[in-house]
């Protein structure tokens, strides 16, 4: 049985009333879901309680769920969602669209080869980099790198085009590169 | 070979998400552009370094408090679900004691007028005489006027009132 066909055959017992089969179903996603949220908020409380949040939507959808969209793409979709409005709440900011999404100027410090770097600092660069995309980026590439997703999976989680999806993860690593410091001088 | 086509699927390329048409012209590109091949390096390296940012395992509590909370979900609905089912037991209930209790009175009446119409109640027949009534009709208002006497022996006339202060006369002034 595909993991798909599993996790809809876990919602159908937890629609007539199996505590079992949501535990089940629990145990197959919080993990990955946590991890998107972490990720995303980087902020462990906070994704804490939105992890919590997807499993009680889930438990609370569970009577009217027809399995429609792969059951994982739909856990990434309200964990996305949630995660937007914590982003929201937390900053007091819009969620541009992808013609605003503005990718912020790299400084001086970020200039520095990596090559020439620890590990720890690169690892640091990296976090820095990807907590630095806009949220619509960051989603993106928390998908596509961290969870193994297809363009046209993230395309249906975020709502948009697998050419756009495919534009915002192009700009996305472009940004990255620089700001992790593998884009020489030269190259820049 | 448009360098800028190739540099604008390099991303695709590394996502594995190029359909083998477009793979191969990349490909072949890269072999021979030494600028497009250092930006795919690039994108290459960035990429492969974000795997640096290892996973980080939710807390241990999570799980339970999270299945904690769907069975209060679930026992919240079900009192939810409960509550209006017993209010409109309950009234159905009541209304089904109501009309039944008003059922049982109707049968009884009914019951009681059919065995009425079974049963008609016995007329005794009984011989009048007719003198008789009248000698006690005679009786009865003899005592009537007697005891009327007795009324008026005990009525106590008062004062008689100034007749220049009220023409009215101490007539009709009595305690009975």
């Amino acid at each position: 049985m595909e993991n798909n066909d599993k996790d809809v055959v876990l919602m159908e017992r937890v629609k007539n009333g199996d505590d079992g089969a949501f535990e089940e179903l629990l145990t197959r996603h919080y993990q990955s879901v946590y991890r998107l949220a972490y990720r995303f908020l980087y902020d462990s409380p906070e994704a804490e309680d939105i992890t919590q949040e997807v499993f009680l939507r889930v438990f609370r959808a569970a009577q009217t769920y027809s399995p429609k969209a792969k059951f994982s793409t739909w856990l990434y979709t309200i964990t996305k969602n949630l995660c937007f409005n914590e982003l929201r709440k937390k900053r007091s900011v819009t969620i541009f669209s992808i013609e605003d999404e503005m990718l912020p100027e790299l400084s001086s410090m970020d200039e520095s080869p990596v090559s020439k770097l620890e590990e720890a600092e690169v690892k640091k660069r990296v976090l820095d980099a990807v907590r630095e995309l806009p949220a619509n980026l960051r989603i993106a590439v928390l998908l596509l790198k961290y969870h193994g997703l297809s363009y046209e999976e993230v395309a249906e989680i975020l709502g948009c085009t697998v050419n756009a999806v495919k534009l915002r993860v192009h700009r996305a690593k472009k940004f990255l590169a620089r700001s992790i410091g593998y884009v020489s001088q030269e190259t820049k | 070979m448009n360098c800028q086509w190739v540099q604008e699927n390099l991303s695709a390329l590394l996502d594995r998400e190029l359909p083998d048409n477009q793979k191969e012209l990349v490909e072949s590109h890269l072999s021979s552009c030494f600028q497009c091949k250092a930006e795919f390096d690039s994108l290459s390296h960035a990429w492969d370094a974000l795997s640096s940012w290892e996973d980080k395992d939710p807390p241990l509590h999570l799980k339970d408090s999270i299945l904690r909370a769907a069975k209060k979900e679930k026992a919240s609905n079900f009192i939810r679900v409960l509550l209006p089912v017993a209010a409109v037991f309950v009234i159905a209930v009541s209304i089904f004691l109501f009309y039944r209790g008003g059922n049982y009175y109707g049968k009884q009446v009914v019951l009681t007028d059919q065995k009425e119409i079974q049963t008609p109640l016995p007329v005794e027949s009984v011989m009048v005489d007719e003198n008789e009534i009248i000698k006690n009709l005679q009786l009865l208002e003899e005592k009537e006027f007697f005891e009327s006497v007795e009324v008026l022996k005990t009525i106590d006339y008062l004062p008689l009132l100034d007749e220049k202060v009220d023409n009215r006369t101490s007539m009709g002034y009595y305690s009975a």
